[in-house]
């Protein structure tokens, strides 16, 4: 396969195709804040409903779907590709394969993809299938991006001139597959009529309601885990300067997380009219996975081993530690709520919006934050990050929003579970639905504060970014002893 | 349709605890092999040792 | 050349297969047999497919995401079972494409909402839930009071059938009919009535116009977990 004809020109300039991680990285920083800000609306929403304003398109119920899909498919999503191929490159030591046009295609037909799901939710086009709400041609538009990107990034590897393909790419290739498998698994629908938007899924009820969750519960497990994890086992051994802990359980890892994760959906519908033995497959796989994710959790930890100085004065590092440690903590949160004794509390409460956002904050933003912070001084061709002091500012005041958060929800969820079952003495129960909704206010106020140390969080990024590549350097701040992105030498 | 996916069903039913187990041993095997030691400590340097510009030519593993 | 590019894309595409069939083995070991084991599904009387009204109505709580904030799955808890009625049955939701069971109750569970207010408490409910229920965190939908857009309800019948939902020739060619009908209590409704057992009849919102989206929208609350006749329902038929 011959390389570009402007390759053979130059030698001081890459010819990885950068440019395309360039403007996913733009992308994932834009709908991130995107994403947050929407999340701090609806937040609000659920302490003052008069911010819904009374118009169907800002109601709760439109606006939800756009800050989940926004945060996992916008900001996850970009975050993934933009990574993916900056990693995929780097480590087969090869460009892209399609080079530049169908690079780009995947990046704009990736943007059109959650434009025309974001405009849709607005206007109320929805499958109500959760964290898969697009309608069908949406869908089918996405599917053909999907399987440029695993041309692309298969390709890519498949032009490799590393005898090896690093661990990293696995979870990557695994996220792409599995993610094409149930999308279109789950998403298999008659559209009522070519020329219009609504469509009826094939499934019903306790069927659909398994193939939505093995959907849901996997878009967690590959979306947001197997590809982050890739995010992971590349960029925390490039910042911190050491290879990964141990290699050999990284493989281990890889190959026992994916089996195990594919069969934990059903611990979204213990107690529902799914039968039995699917429920309580569904509960042991799913404590199962606690091995793995523990596993995977130690290896990313561990390669800071000697090296743990590093933590005090590299806050870029400090975020990507921070990630695998919420990735530990949420990863054992799981699995014990997916006991059904634990679930028959626990589901149906704001326990899950907690345990869910301490995954998405704690594990999945900080992880990508981290690797936003290496790549933008990387792909600029910048020495240094404009200030490490406002990514130390960054990094509390959106640990202060997570520890707001998921407390209050921890709270606000037990709370409500057991108002819900409460009996008084004379065996009648004790609260009526509406005060155990009157109960959660002040947690929800809470929340919502905790959302906007998030968002905050993130403008402080945004501009230090913006400085960053405009090539300054913060006033009167030495360089940090980590070793910064490299790539420009 | 029907029939066949009960066929499939029964045989996965069958064999996915061996597949389990056996997926298993075979990855942990491969993984912890005492000759495979030294291979893959030098690949858990790959992402440190990667170049800015692509390859020209295979390389030799290194 | 050759031969060492052939190595690679073996090792490529069998990372590949392997995960493909790692990945799908659960999947299938569980999806499958939720499709053949007979008993998955209650042996139960009175459920039907949705009578055209009550169909656009549940595309308009499907349009608002109302199952974000109320599930329709009651489980079979002493709390719940108090609280909301019978824990829910498979069989309540086999015509529902996609199913509605929700999985957040920032409000209460609608599983079995059906009779348990009258439609004047809906339409003001829904138009100003803290008019009613002055706790309430629920948004208000007045625009709902809008002429409901039924002209391609007969589609949304085919393609229900499409999937496997046993809407008849009959029902098809008579939706638009029945979608009014339902909300013409004065006019003869009894060949509706026979095609859609219990449905409720009533101009729903209590104003005089068109089909408003209220009225699609109450119809379908109002015949949500109110289809099973639980008195002919026996312990042998439910177990699964």
């Amino acid at each position: 396969m011959a390389a570009p004809a402007s390759a053979s020109a130059g030698t001081s300039t890459p010819d990885y195709d950068f440019d395309v991680v360039k403007l996913f990285t733009i992308a994932a920083t834009f709908w991130g804040v995107a994403a947050f800000l929407v999340g701090v609306v609806i937040a609000f929403q659920l302490a003052f409903p008069v911010l819904n304003l009374d118009l169907e398109w800002t109601s709760f119920g439109r606006l939800r779907p756009l800050h989940t899909s926004a945060a996992v498919f916008a900001f996850g999503g970009n975050a993934l590709f933009a990574t993916s191929l900056y990693v995929v490159q780097r480590t087969s030591r090869a460009s892209l394969f399609g080079g530049r046009d169908l690079a780009l295609f995947l990046f704009w037909g990736y943007q059109a993809f959650i434009v025309m799901a974001g405009v849709g939710y607005l206007f109320g086009i929805t499958q109500s299938k959760e964290y898969a709400e697009p309608e069908w041609f949406v869908d089918l538009w996405l599917t053909i991006v999907w399987v440029v990107y695993l041309i692309v990034f298969a390709g890519t590897l498949l032009k490799r001139e590393e005898p090896h393909i690093y661990v990293a790419n696995w979870f990557y290739l695994a996220f792409i597959i599995t993610v094409a498998m149930l999308h279109i698994g789950n998403n298999l629908s008659v559209p009522v009529s070519f020329l219009g938007a609504k469509s009826y899924p094939l499934f019903p009820g306790v069927q659909g309601a398994l193939v939505q969750w093995w959907y849901g519960h996997n878009a967690v497990g590959f979306f947001l885990t197997a590809g982050f994890l890739g995010i992971m086992y590349y960029f925390v051994p490039k910042q911190a300067g050491r290879p990964v802990y141990s290699y050999r359980l990284s493989i281990v890892h890889f190959w026992s997380l994916i089996f195990l994760y594919i069969w934990a959906g059903p611990h979204h519908l213990h107690y529902t009219a799914l039968p039995d033995w699917a429920q309580t497959l569904g509960m042991v796989f799913s404590i199962m996975l606690w091995m793995p994710s523990w596993g995977g959790m130690i290896n990313g930890l561990m390669t800071l081993s000697g090296a743990w100085d590093k933590l005090r004065t590299d806050p870029v590092l400090r975020f990507l530690v921070t990630s695998v440690a919420f990735y530990g903590m949420s990863t054992f949160e799981g699995p014990v709520m997916s006991i059904k004794a634990v679930n028959g509390l626990s589901h149906y409460t704001d326990w899950t919006i907690g345990h869910v956002h301490s995954g998405a904050l704690g594990w999945v933003a900080f992880v990508s934050f981290g690797a936003i912070y290496f790549l933008v001084p990387a792909l600029w061709r910048r020495e240094r990050l404009y200030s490490s002091l406002l990514v130390e500012v960054h990094f509390w005041i959106a640990t202060i929003g997570i520890v707001l958060y998921i407390t209050a929800m921890w709270i606000s969820g037990i709370m409500q579970g057991l108002m819900w079952r409460a009996y008084d003495s004379l065996g009648f129960l004790q609260y009526s639905f509406v005060e155990t909704v009157q109960a959660m206010f002040p947690f929800y106020v809470i929340r919502a504060l905790g959302g906007v140390c998030f968002l905050i969080g993130a403008l402080v990024m945004v501009y230090n970014l913006w400085r960053t590549v405009r090539g300054e350097v913060r006033k009167g701040e030495m360089p940090v002893a980590a070793v910064i992105p490299a790539a420009a030498e | 349709m029907d029939i066949d996916l009960e066929a499939l069903r029964s045989v996965l039913k069958q064999f996915w605890t061996v597949w389990l187990l056996a997926l298993f041993c075979g990855i942990a095997l491969y993984a912890f092999w005492p000759s495979n030691r030294a291979r893959f400590e030098r690949l858990a340097h790959l992402p440190l040792d990667d170049d800015d510009r692509p390859a020209r030519r295979p390389t030799d593993g290194r | 050349m050759w031969k060492h590019h052939g190595k690679i894309e073996r090792n490529v595409v069998l990372l590949s297969v392997l995960t493909l069939l790692t990945v799908a083995i659960g999947g299938l070991v569980e999806i499958i047999p939720l499709f053949t084991i007979e008993t998955t599904i209650e042996r139960v009387k009175g459920v039907r497919p949705y009578s055209p009204l009550e169909l656009a109505g549940r595309a308009i709580y499907v349009r608002e995401g109302c199952y974000l904030c109320h599930s329709q799955q009651i489980r079979p808890f002493r709390d719940e079972v108090e609280r909301y009625g019978h824990y829910s049955l498979a069989a309540e939701s086999m015509y529902d494409h996609p199913f509605q069971w929700g999985s957040k109750r920032t409000g209460p569970d609608l599983a079995r909402v059906g009779g348990k207010y009258s439609n004047e408490w809906h339409v003001a409910h829904l138009v100003n839930p803290r008019a009613v229920v002055p706790e309430s965190i629920m948004p208000g939908y007045p625009f709902m009071r809008r002429a409901l857009d039924f002209h391609d309800i007969a589609d949304h019948l085919k393609a229900n059938r499409a999937v496997g939902v046993p809407y008849t020739d009959d029902m098809i060619k008579n939706a638009k009919a029945d979608l009014e009908a339902q909300v013409s209590p004065d006019a003869d409704t009894k060949a509706f009535l026979a095609r859609y057992p219990k449905a409720r009849v009533a101009k729903f919102d209590g104003e005089k116009g068109p089909v408003s989206e209220l009225d699609a929208l109450v119809a379908y609350l109002q015949i949500l977990g109110a289809m099973v006749d639980f008195s002919t329902a026996t312990p042998e038929n439910l177990k699964q």
